[in-house]
C-alpha cells in the first residue's frame, strides 16, 4: 500500500470511531445506553442489522469464492426474506411492546427462569466463543496482506470497537454500523466498476459474463435436491429460512439491533428492508468474484495466492520443485488463456459447433491448470502440514492489493476492517448486554439503581472487547476446534428456535417441557454433526423440529401449566 | 393463565397493549394491516422475480 492508501484507510476508520462516540454521546441510564432509548429509525435499524451480519469474510471470502467455485452461494440468503416477514408478523411486536431488553428475558414471563437462563447461557457460550474469532478470521487475514503482526490488527480492530462501544453503548454502535456499511457499499462498487476497467481493452461486461459462464461461475441456481449438498435452491430456501429465523429471532446480536427502533413499524420496516436489500447485494459481492475470475484469465494469477505460505515454501528445500511447477503454470496459463479469446469469438460468431469445440478445449486447459495447482498445494502441505489448503480468503485482496489504483487500495481495506469493526461491536454489546440483564441484574443485584447498572454496562462492554481480543491471539493455537466454533452457532441455533416458536405458537406448552425438549433438540443435532454428512444448514431444521415435538409430547406427560403470558400477535 | 391486573411492570402493559389492539375490529387496526400485508406481498414478490431474473441471466450467459 502506498501513502495515499495508508491515508484513506486511517482517515475512514478515525471518522467512524469519532463518528460513533459523537452519535452516542449522552447516555444517562441502561435504556439509553443498552437500547438507544428507542429512538432509532428504520433506515439505522436497516443498515445496523446489515452490518452486524456482514462481517469481514463476507467481503474477503465471498468474492474468492465466487472465484473458485462461482456464484451458488447466494442461494443460501433465499430464506431471508421470507424470515423476515415471519419475524415481523411475530418476534418484532411481542419484543417491542413488552419492552424487553433481551429475547431472553420474555422466555421467563413466558415458561419458567430456568428456560431463560438455559438460552441465555447458549447464547452467551456460543457468541462467546464466536466473539473472538470475528476478530481473529480478518485479522489473520489482514496481517498477511498488509505484513502486519496479527496482534497489531487484532488490537486496531478491537481496541476501535471497545473505544466508541464503551463510549456511547448500543447508540454508538449502531450509528458506526450505519456508517460502516455505506463505507463497505461504497467500496465494493468502486471494486466492480474497476474490475470491469480492467479487463483488456476489446472486452465489455457482457463478453466478461459470457466468459464466467462459459466456465461455470455463474451456477446461481442449483435446484437437485441433496442433504449433502451445502448450497442448493432447497438448502438455501428451506435451511436458509431456519437459519435466518433463529439468527434474526433469537440471537441476541441481532434481536438487540431491532429493540432500538422508534416504534414497531421502524423496527418491521429496518427488518423488511434488509428482506429485499439481501440476496441483490450478495449478488453483487459474488459478482465482484466472478468478473475478478474473468480478469485472471487474462492476467496471470499467483499459484496459491496466500503470499506467505508461497515465501515460505520458496525459502524451502522444495522451492526448486515448487518453481518448476510455476513454469508448468505459465505455460497452461497462457493456453488458457488462449483458449478463453477463442471461445468468446466463437460465441460471437454464433456459430454453436465452433462454440462447443472451444468450450471443450478450454475446459481441458482449465483443468490442466487446476491439477498444477493441485500439485502446488499438495506440496505447500509436504512442507508445512498444518498449512490451510484453500486460499479463497485472499484471492480478492491480493487483486485488490496489486491492480487497484491509488487511493482506492486504501478504501478496500476500510471496507474490511469496518465490516469486521461492524459484526464485532454488535456481537460484543449483545454479549454485555445479556451479561448484565440476564445474569447479572437477575441473578445477582436486583435492586441496583441506573447509575451502578451503566456503570457495570460499560465495565461489561470494555471487558468482552478485551476478551474478544486475547481469544484471538490464541486462537490459531486451536487448530481443528476453529472449525467446531465456526459452526457452533447452527449447532445450537435450531435448539433456540424451537424454544421461541414454542414460546409463540404453543400456548399450552409449559417451562419444563420446553427445557428438557431442548436437550433433546441438542442431543439430535450434536448427533448429526458427529455421525452423519448432513450439511449443516439442516441442522437447525431438525433441532427445531425435534425441540417443538419433543416438548408436545412431554407437555401432557408433566401436566405443566403454561407461563403467566399469553401472547397475542399485533 | 392470565395477568394480574394489579401488575404495572413494563412486561404487563405491553402485554395488555398488545391485548387490547387485537381485540380492536375498528377500521384503523384493518387498515395498517392490509398496507403490512402489502408490503410483505412485496417483499416475497421481490424474492420470486429475482430467482426468475436469476434463472434467465444464468441460461443466457452460459
Amino acid at each position: 500500500m502506498r501513502p495515499l492508501d495508508w491515508i484513506v484507510l486511517f482517515l475512514t476508520l478515525g471518522s467512524i470511531v469519532l463518528y460513533g462516540i459523537y452519535k452516542g454521546r449522552g447516555s444517562k441510564n441502561i435504556k439509553g445506553y443498552l437500547l438507544a432509548d428507542r429512538q432509532m429509525k428504520w433506515y439505522t435499524v436497516a443498515l445496523s442489522i446489515m452490518a452486524t451480519q456482514a462481517s469481514a469474510i463476507t467481503f474477503t471470502s465471498t468474492p474468492g469464492q465466487a472465484y473458485a467455485d462461482g456464484m451458488r452461494f447466494v442461494q443460501y440468503y433465499f430464506g431471508l426474506p421470507i424470515a423476515m416477514v415471519i419475524l415481523c408478523i411475530t418476534a418484532v411486536p411481542v419484543f417491542h411492546k413488552l419492552g424487553v431488553y433481551t429475547a431472553y428475558e420474555y422466555l421467563e414471563h413466558r415458561f419458567d427462569l430456568k428456560t431463560r437462563t438455559l438460552t441465555s447461557a447458549i447464547f452467551l457460550l456460543s457468541r462467546g466463543l464466536g466473539a473472538g474469532m470475528t476478530i481473529y478470521a480478518p485479522s489473520l487475514v489482514l496481517s498477511v496482506m498488509l505484513g502486519w503482526d496479527i496482534t497489531v490488527t487484532s488490537l486496531v480492530i478491537g481496541g476501535a470497537v471497545i473505544i466508541y462501544m464503551t463510549s456511547g453503548g448500543v447508540k454508538s454502535v449502531n450509528w458506526a454500523d450505519f456508517q460502516q456499511l455505506l463505507v463497505i457499499m461504497l467500496g465494493m462498487v468502486a471494486a466492480f466498476v474497476t474490475t470491469i476497467a480492467l479487463l483488456p481493452d476489446s472486452m465489455g461486461l457482457t463478453d466478461a459474463l459470457h466468459v464466467a459462464g462459459g466456465m461455470g461461475r455463474l451456477n446461481i441456481l442449483d435446484f437437485s435436491f441433496d442433504l449433502n449438498n451445502r448450497y442448493n435452491f432447497w438448502s438455501g430456501l428451506i435451511g436458509g429460512l431456519f437459519i435466518a429465523l433463529a439468527y434474526f429471532g433469537t440471537d441476541q446480536s441481532q434481536v438487540q439491533r431491532y429493540l432500538t427502533g422508534q416504534s414497531v413499524t421502524q423496527s418491521r420496516i429496518g427488518l423488511l428492508f434488509n428482506g429485499m436489500a439481501k440476496v441483490p447485494m450478495q449478488f453483487f459481492i459474488l459478482l465482484i468474484g466472478a468478473m475478478v475470475f474473468v480478469f485472471f484469465q487474462f492476467e496471470r494469477p499467483p499459484l496459491f495466492f496466500n503470499p506467505v505460505e508461497t515465501e515460505k515454501i520458496k525459502a524451502s528445500s522444495y522451492a526448486a520443485e515448487y518453481n518448476q511447477l510455476e513454469e508448468q503454470y505459465d505455460r497452461a496459463f497462457e493456453e488458457k488463456s488462449k483458449h478463453v479469446r477463442e471461445y468468446l469469438a466463437a460465441k460471437k460468431s454464433g456459430m454453436e459447433a465452433q462454440e462447443r469445440e472451444s468450450q471443450e478445449q478450454l475446459d481441458a486447459a482449465s483443468r490442466e491448470a487446476e491439477a498444477i495447482r493441485g500439485k502446488a498445494i499438495e506440496l505447500l502441505k509436504t512442507n508445512d502440514p498444518t498449512i490451510d489448503p484453500s486460499d479463497t480468503n485472499y484471492v480478492f485482496l491480493s487483486f485488490v492489493i496489486k491492480y487497484l489504483p491509488l487511493g482506492l487500495v486504501g478504501l478496500v481495506f476500510a471496507c474490511i476492517f469496518a465490516a469486521s469493526m461492524s459484526s464485532s461491536s454488535s456481537e460484543l454489546s449483545s454479549l454485555a448486554t445479556c451479561s448484565i440483564i440476564d445474569v447479572y441484574k437477575r441473578h445477582f443485584k436486583q435492586d441496583g439503581d441506573e447509575r451502578h447498572y451503566l456503570m457495570v454496562s460499560r465495565i461489561l462492554m470494555a471487558a468482552w472487547g478485551v476478551y474478544a481480543i486475547i481469544f484471538s491471539q490464541y486462537a490459531s493455537r486451536l487448530g481443528s476446534l476453529i472449525e467446531a466454533v465456526n459452526i457452533m452457532g447452527s449447532l445450537f441455533y435450531g435448539t433456540l428456535l424451537g424454544i421461541f416458536l414454542l414460546a409463540f405458537y404453543f400456548k399450552r406448552v409449559g417451562g419444563t417441557a420446553t427445557f428438557l425438549a431442548a436437550f433433546a433438540g441438542e442431543a439430535v443435532v450434536f448427533s448429526c454433526f458427529l455421525f452423519t454428512d448432513i450439511s449443516w444448514l439442516w441442522y437447525n431444521v431438525v433441532g427445531c423440529g425435534v425441540v417443538v415435538l419433543v416438548a408436545l409430547l412431554l407437555n401432557p406427560l408433566l401436566n405443566n401449566k403454561s407461563g403467566s403470558w399469553e401472547v397475542n400477535h399485533a | 393463565m392470565s395477568i394480574s391486573p394489579k401488575d404495572n411492570s413494563p412486561l404487563a402493559t405491553g402485554n395488555r397493549q398488545l391485548e387490547t389492539e387485537n381485540s380492536q375490529p375498528g377500521t384503523q387496526n384493518s387498515e395498517r394491516s392490509k398496507t403490512w400485508n402489502k408490503l410483505y406481498a412485496l417483499v416475497l414478490t421481490e424474492l420470486i422475480v429475482l430467482v426468475v431474473a436469476f434463472y434467465f441471466f444464468m441460461k443466457y450467459f452460459s
